[in-house]
Formats: structure tokens, C-alpha cells, sequence
């Protein structure tokens, strides 16, 4: 008979495949954030606005967000979940 | 060089907090009154992969753990990165009373998270009409609202607080309860019986984050 169907434990600590997505998943969402526009600007041009929400939504596009920072105004703090 | 914030806490000199942070910087703390936060120098990520960053994200989460360990703490999610350590203290002084509020609410708290998820495919067949698909998915639904329901129920015993965002396929749950009472709830939550199309994975304890007050 198989096993009945019950909650599987994850972790925070990421000794594991799993537990790892398990942080990123949280770090990357949780907490308070930065919260407005990122302005991407060359040559005092303005060229792209991004919302730091969407920015922070998956590793993929933070890691993108990383390359261009260094050339941005960032924006003030505000609160959010 | 943007400076990549961490957390924040109630100062108090016995909290011991790592020296180093992410990508080897060392970590400064910044005291404004009775609040502490602490921040490092981030340098831009130029690689074409996503070790570097992976492995930042895993550096910053074990500062969090390791001071979590010891006090209540208002974490940053990352990357949060400002331009100085001046906007920290700005930050830290424009927000002292409510971050106080929530550190000393949270104090003895920790925050676990169950995300439900069903294995009933959502998606629509080459034989499905379109009433037949909303027919799936209100039924996938009412399936996985069950078993968050069940879930909740096992556990109200030993939580505080209890929140939940649905999405289209899968629902995170929010638990808030008294860090003593972390075993008693992990033992009533894994004796919970799920539906067998339904998979849950509960992972914690994180810092106090989904229920702190809004602004």
C-alpha cells in the first residue's frame, strides 16, 4: 500500500538541491524592497524605465538587473512585504 | 560602489554578526538610535552566468539566518542595493518607530511558509470544450482549497496567524507562531493527510516578514 500523502519538509538552509531553490525562492521575495522605478541612462539620455518589482521576480532577471545597476540612479527605500 | 543592505534589528552589543558578506566584503553595521542594520559594498555582476549571483544569494541568506538565530529581524530582500550607507541611515531614521514596532511584536516569532500546489494538469486538451476547461480548473481549485483548509485546521492549535496568496496553480501559505511552539507545529502539519494529487512543501523558519505593517 502506498504511503499516505503528507507534507514534505523544505528547509532554509540550502544543504540540498531542493532547500536551495527553497532560499533563493524566499531571499528573492521576501522582505522589504526598493520599491519604484530603475532608470537605465546613457549619456544623460533616459532610456529604459523598469519596475524594481518585476526586476526582482526570478534569479534570471536579477542577474541582469546586475549588469546594469552600476549605470543607474537607484531609487529611495520604501516599505513592502 | 552601491552598497547592498541586509537587515535590520534592535541594536544590542551582544548580537555577534559575521564579519563577512557577500562576494568576501566585510559587513558594517550602521546604528541609527535604537536600530542596527547592516550593509556591504556590492560590486556589479559581469559574468554571463548565474553562479556568482546564486552564490550571493546564499552568502546574504546565511548573515540573515545567523543574526535571526539571535534577535527578530526585518529583512531586506535582495538584491537591495542603494547608492550609500547615508540612505540606510535616512531609511532607518524616517522608519524608526514602525521597524521598532514590528521587531518588538515579532520578538519571540518566526514565520513558516507551505506552498500547496496541485498535480491536475490546468491545461486545455485538443478534445476539451471551453466550459469543460473552467469545469477542471474550478474543480483543481476546489481541491487545492480543501487541502489548504485542511492544512490550516491541523495546525491552528499552535499558530498566530494564518495567510494565504492564491495563484492560478498553486497556493502560498504564511504561518506566524511562537518560535517554542516550531516543533508542535511541524509534527501537526506532517500529520496532515493530503489528497494524493496534491503536493505540499513547507519550508522555515524565516524571519518575520509577510506580517509586518504596511505603509
Amino acid at each position: 500500500m502506498a504511503s499516505p500523502n503528507t507534507i514534505v519538509i523544505g528547509g532554509n538552509d540550502a544543504n540540498d538541491e531542493v532547500s536551495l531553490l527553497d532560499v533563493l525562492d524566499h531571499v528573492l521575495n521576501q522582505g522589504v524592497v526598493i520599491r519604484g522605478n530603475l532608470v537605465i541612462s546613457l549619456a544623460g539620455v533616459d532610456l529604459v524605465y523598469i519596475g524594481l518589482d518585476v526586476i526582482l521576480t526570478s534569479i534570471e532577471t536579477a542577474l541582469r538587473h546586475m549588469d546594469t545597476v552600476a549605470s543607474c540612479d537607484l531609487p529611495t527605500l520604501h516599505r513592502k512585504r | 560602489m552601491p552598497v547592498l543592505a541586509y537587515c535590520t534589528f534592535e541594536f544590542d552589543p551582544q548580537i555577534r554578526v559575521p564579519e563577512v558578506g557577500v562576494q568576501g566584503e566585510p559587513i558594517s553595521l550602521i546604528r541609527e538610535s535604537k536600530l542596527a542594520c547592516l550593509v556591504s559594498q556590492f560590486t556589479t555582476v559581469k559574468s554571463g552566468s548565474n553562479e556568482p549571483l546564486r552564490e550571493a544569494a546564499l552568502v546574504f541568506n546565511r548573515v540573515l539566518q545567523a543574526v535571526f538565530q539571535q534577535a527578530a529581524i526585518v529583512p531586506f530582500r535582495f538584491p537591495t542595493l542603494v547608492e550609500n550607507e547615508r540612505e540606510i541611515s535616512r531609511y532607518l531614521q524616517e522608519r524608526e518607530s514602525e521597524l521598532l514596532r514590528d521587531l518588538h511584536r515579532f520578538r519571540e516569532m518566526v514565520q513558516m511558509e507551505i506552498e500547496v500546489q496541485s498535480d491536475v494538469p490546468a491545461t486545455i486538451g485538443q478534445q476539451q470544450s471551453g466550459q469543460g476547461y473552467l469545469r477542471t480548473r474550478q474543480a483543481r481549485a476546489a481541491v487545492l482549497e480543501g487541502a489548504v483548509s485542511d492544512l490550516r485546521s491541523g495546525v491552528k492549535s499552535c499558530i498566530l496567524e494564518w495567510r494565504t496568496r492564491p495563484s492560478a496553480s498553486r497556493t502560498r501559505c504564511y504561518v506566524l507562531l511562537q518560535r517554542s511552539a516550531l516543533h508542535d507545529f511541524c509534527q501537526k502539519a506532517k500529520s496532515v493527510r493530503l489528497p494524493d494529487d496534491i503536493r505540499a512543501r513547507m519550508t522555515g523558519p524565516w524571519p518575520v516578514s509577510e506580517f509586518m505593517s504596511e505603509t
